[in-house]
């Protein structure tokens, strides 16, 4: 054993052994079946994919499963206290809790998938044209992710809700607008270093087109980060949508999202309490067990990160 | 008497899928003055060894046992904390094969190297200065009291080396420990830096366990020479005898990969077929037997113990031992 | 090391200069003028209001006087919502407010987030490192507007120790400064780690040991400066986030900030103030990046060589 093994050693302390670096670039299948073995293995990201999972199936089935329409305003029940008929209790119009809190779980679910989507597309696009084209056009490309990088977005982001109106597409595209820079970077990072990795070389040799180079060695090989990235941005965005609308400048009455929520549970809180535990709580609960999901995926899929 | 004693040391590392022996059993003693050579393919468990009784390998995963280790009659692997501090840099010393990334980028080279004198000596910070300045001169830095505030990525890779070599050697250790000391260098300064490392030895009176993969290093400096293998001994003999009578089947393989220029008739080289065994899951029986050509029966069933062929020299294989009684 | 001070020094302007022409234009291209209010004004004062705002000059004349006065004056520009004050005025305001709560906050940040994480570094794998880090990653995921209602509720209006409200008094400074440093507390906590963990595998470190060196002595001069650069070089990025999070918190504690003055003004649809704290802001964060540069040029040899 060298000194270096030793260091790997200890590196891989809780790692199998294997020659991890090996398993992923040689094969796809190994690789997902591994990260999937591994992902399983860490409990805490299970738990947190099955809460995830239940959390997406309520909001999914929402209209089916929640007893009242989310703006339904009842003044004989104003301001009641967490019983049978409203389990988390309700607000000062009278209006259901639980029903507008998992409507607000529809608002944090759907802003996550759309703005993702939306930064994940302009990410992708930039970071491979970027990574491919090489030369003059990438050194510039990655010269305006650099400059963006050091704007302050969050307030970018409020300028156009203020100037746009508050309107909940703008919002979405917005979020998704301004979270593509890393991803842009990791992309064209994994394209570069692939590029002139050993298996494309021996891939051009054999005599593979390009275009089966990209679809067959580049592409899966890149996926592994995207998703870390994807799974680590969509808590991200759920939180700027709940900040933007816990200032009042997010999704606007009589919409609930659970940021708004919190707001108004706060102003409430000293007659209401219930107002501000359930909502809060819940996003919470559903931001903490992405990032769990997001961080167990990391190892799971990128075993060298791990002990970063 | 001996100056370091090591009876029986085994390091293992508990991993998830199973215990992996780096060191297994490993006996062996140096006299003071001595150099001793240690070969091995890499994962043979010749630097774990070494790391084991200084105590640097990190606790958990790492699980050091057996013993003792005997170094001027105190067990190492019993003494406290900080009394194996004051040991370790002054008495025994060591250096790494990689001078890059055994230097500190953040601190200066007179920094680290006044620090050792601070660790173990009660001189003034100026008088360490000028220890530290006159120990780069003898390693050959003639100019160390301008190398002084220079940072190590400011230096040659041989000159890394030979700061390296400076700090381990300014409190006159008994024993060095040269892990690889010249793979990560250039073939030109391999030599000057080996010829450094004797010359300075004998200077210094001290004790040198060099380890190397490469049997010409070992056949130029070493009086005595062990080969590892898979995290044991095999054979052990002066080297003089080990080149002229190698008797561990290894060892022979070892040899014969050694390529050689007055060898005409030896038209490609040898080398030893598959890989070394995964050390955490050891064959049975001899741990060399699934890559030996002389195998028997009870070479799989049970592990040989070393036996000794000549005076001061024995190995430890069941075929090779008995063929001199025989014959 | 000079030039490469003015270069930085330069990029910085350029990207100032950016965000200034980026929210000028964002402002006149927002729909409907500022001044187009419930009712319509007659004719002449709307030109006359035009003609006190300049905004009756072509659009290029509009641009230059912006640049002019920001650059040679630093003035913002008037409130086109309260007719006797100027940005400058409500940034003169609430910026010593929020410079407090900012430097407390990060104290808190540093002083906890170190902490934590050079101990859970040296007992990595042990129950002090499980412990950190679970309360790292709640700290990072849990949003400070969930945090400083539920301490607000807790501390304030059950407990009653400390005021829930304002910024008179040292008590009061206490949740507002602990809400808002939480998060960087936490980010701190991981990346020391992080940053420690992978000093603490490296060669020298070994070395340090195998030359007898006091465990205190490898700890501070060996692994503290390797291992905290990560958490420096997030000094810089974490000024902007403190911005962003004192929107909440100075709205949560009522605390007159720059924060509060932002998040009204968005709300008022008062586009000069808003656009001219986020030029004033950009120039904050830019300003503390570049400080976080130079530090790092002290601290890494290896770096500074590069800029020579």
């Amino acid at each position: 054993m060298t000194l270096s093994d030793v260091s790997q050693a200890r590196a891989h302390t809780e790692e199998t052994g294997l020659d991890l670096d090996h398993t992923h670039l040689e094969s796809g299948t190994s690789l997902w079946r591994d990260a999937w073995y591994r992902l399983r293995r860490n409990r805490l990201a299970a738990w947190s994919f099955s809460l995830v999972s239940v959390l997406a199936l309520v909001a999914l089935l929402a209209p089916w499963i929640v007893p009242y329409p989310f703006d339904a305003i009842d003044f004989t029940r104003i301001g009641q206290a967490p019983s049978l008929a409203h389990w988390f209790g309700t607000d000062d119009l009278g209006r259901d809790l639980l029903t507008r809190t998992v409507h607000g779980l529809r608002i944090s679910f759907a802003v996550g998938m759309i703005a993702t989507c939306v930064s994940l597309c302009i990410g992708v696009l930039w970071g491979s044209i970027a990574g491919f084209v090489g030369g003059t056009l990438d050194a510039l490309m990655m010269r305006v992710v650099d400059v963006m990088y050091s704007l302050p977005y969050m307030f970018f982001v409020i300028i156009l809700m203020t100037i746009f109106g508050r309107n909940i597409l703008i919002l979405f595209l917005a979020l998704g607008a301004v979270q593509w820079l890393t991803m842009a970077r990791i992309v064209r990072g994994q394209v570069l270093s692939l590029r002139h990795k050993e298996f494309v070389e021996g891939a051009q040799s054999v005599g593979c087109t390009r275009r089966r180079i990209i679809v067959r060695h580049l592409i899966p090989n890149t996926l592994g980060p995207v998703i870390i990235y994807t799974t680590l941005t969509i808590p991200r965005i759920i939180l700027e949508e709940a900040f933007l609308s816990f200032l009042g400048l997010g999704v606007q009455a009589p919409m609930a999202s659970l940021g708004s929520l919190t707001s108004d549970g706060a102003q409430a809180m000293e007659i209401y309490p219930w107002l501000l535990i359930a909502p809060s709580l819940v996003l919470a609960l559903l931001l903490l067990s992405l990032n769990f999901l997001g961080d167990g995926l990391r190892d799971a899929l990128d075993p060298r990160m791990h002990k970063g | 008497m001996s100056l370091l004693t090591v009876h029986n040391l085994s390091t293992h590392f508990d991993q998830r899928d199973g215990r992996v022996h780096a060191v297994d059993g490993v006996s062996f003693a140096i006299d003071p003055g001595e150099t001793l050579g240690l070969v091995g393919e890499s994962g043979s468990g010749k630097s774990v060894l070494n790391l084991s009784y200084l105590r640097l390998i990190p606790e958990p995963p790492g699980v050091i046992s057996g013993g003792p280790v005997l170094f001027h009659g105190r067990d190492l692997l019993h003494l406290s904390e900080e009394a194996l501090r004051e040991i370790r840099g002054k008495a025994i010393a060591m250096i790494f094969q990689d001078p890059m990334t055994s230097l500190n980028p953040f601190l200066t080279v007179g920094r680290q190297l006044t620090e050792v004198l601070e660790a173990h000596t009660t001189l003034s910070r100026r008088r360490a200065l000028c220890e530290a300045i006159d120990m780069l001169d003898r390693v050959g830095i003639a100019d160390g009291a301008r190398r002084m505030d220079d940072y190590p990525h400011q230096l040659s890779g041989g000159m890394r080396q030979r700061v390296v070599i400076a700090m381990a050697l300014l409190c006159r250790p008994q024993l060095l420990i040269a892990d690889e000391p010249t793979t990560a260098l250039d073939v030109t300064i391999q030599a000057q830096i080996l010829e450094l490392l004797t010359s300075l030895q004998q200077e210094f009176r001290m004790a040198m366990i060099l380890i190397s993969h490469n049997l010409g290093i070992i056949a130029g400096v070493c009086d005595r020479t062990l080969v590892m293998y898979a995290g044991r001994i095999v054979e052990s003999a002066s080297t003089a005898q080990l080149f002229a009578q190698p008797t561990h089947p290894y060892t022979r393989a070892l040899l014969a990969a050694v390529p050689r220029i007055d060898d005409a008739r030896q038209a490609r080289l040898a080398s030893i077929r598959d890989q070394p065994p995964d050390l955490a899951r050891l064959p049975s029986g001899c741990r060399f037997h699934p890559r030996c050509d002389l195998i028997e029966d009870r070479c799989r069933e049970s592990e040989p113990p070393l036996i000794d062929v000549a005076p001061r020299q024995c190995a430890a294989c069941w075929i090779t031992t008995q063929q001199p009684t025989e014959g | 090391m000079l030039r490469y001070v003015v270069q930085r020094l330069g990029g910085s302007l350029l990207v100032l200069w950016v965000i200034v022409t980026l929210a000028f234009f964002l402002m006149r291209l927002a729909p409907g003028g500022p001044f187009d209010l419930e009712r319509t004004l007659p004719l002449d004062v709307q030109k006359n209001i035009a003609h006190k705002y300049h905004l009756d000059e072509p659009l290029l004349t509009q641009y230059l006087r912006y640049i002019s006065d920001i650059a040679m004056h630093g003035d913002l520009g008037p409130s086109y919502k309260y007719a006797d004050r100027s940005v400058n005025d409500f940034i003169a305001d609430g910026l010593p407010i929020t410079l407090q709560l900012g430097t407390l906050a990060l104290t808190f940040a540093l002083v906890f987030g170190l902490t934590f994480g050079i101990v859970a570094a040296l007992r990595h794998n042990t129950a002090w490192d499980y412990v950190a880090m679970g309360l790292a990653i709640a700290g990072v995921s849990i949003p400070n507007f969930v945090v400083g209602p539920l301490l607000q509720y807790l501390f304030g209006l059950k407990l009653g120790w400390v005021p829930i409200a304002g910024w008179d008094t040292p008590s009061a400074v206490l949740l507002p400064s602990l809400t808002l440093g939480v998060v960087y507390a936490a980010s701190i906590a991981r990346l020391a780690r992080g940053g420690m963990l992978e000093v603490l595998g490296q060669d020298y470190i070994r070395t340090a040991r195998a030359k007898g060196l006091r465990e205190r002595v490898i700890i501070v001069r060996h692994m503290l400066r390797g291992g905290l650069l990560p958490v420096i070089s997030y000094l810089g990025p974490a000024v902007a986030f403190l911005l962003s999070g004192s929107l909440v918190v100075e709205k949560i504690f009522n605390i007159p900030g720059l924060g509060r003055h932002f998040v009204q003004s968005a709300l008022n649809r008062d586009y000069t103030v808003t656009l001219g704290m986020v030029i004033f802001f950009s120039g904050l964060i830019l300003a503390c990046n570049l400080c976080v540069d130079l530090l790092y040029l002290l601290i890494d040899p290896r770096v500074r060589e590069a800029t020579r």
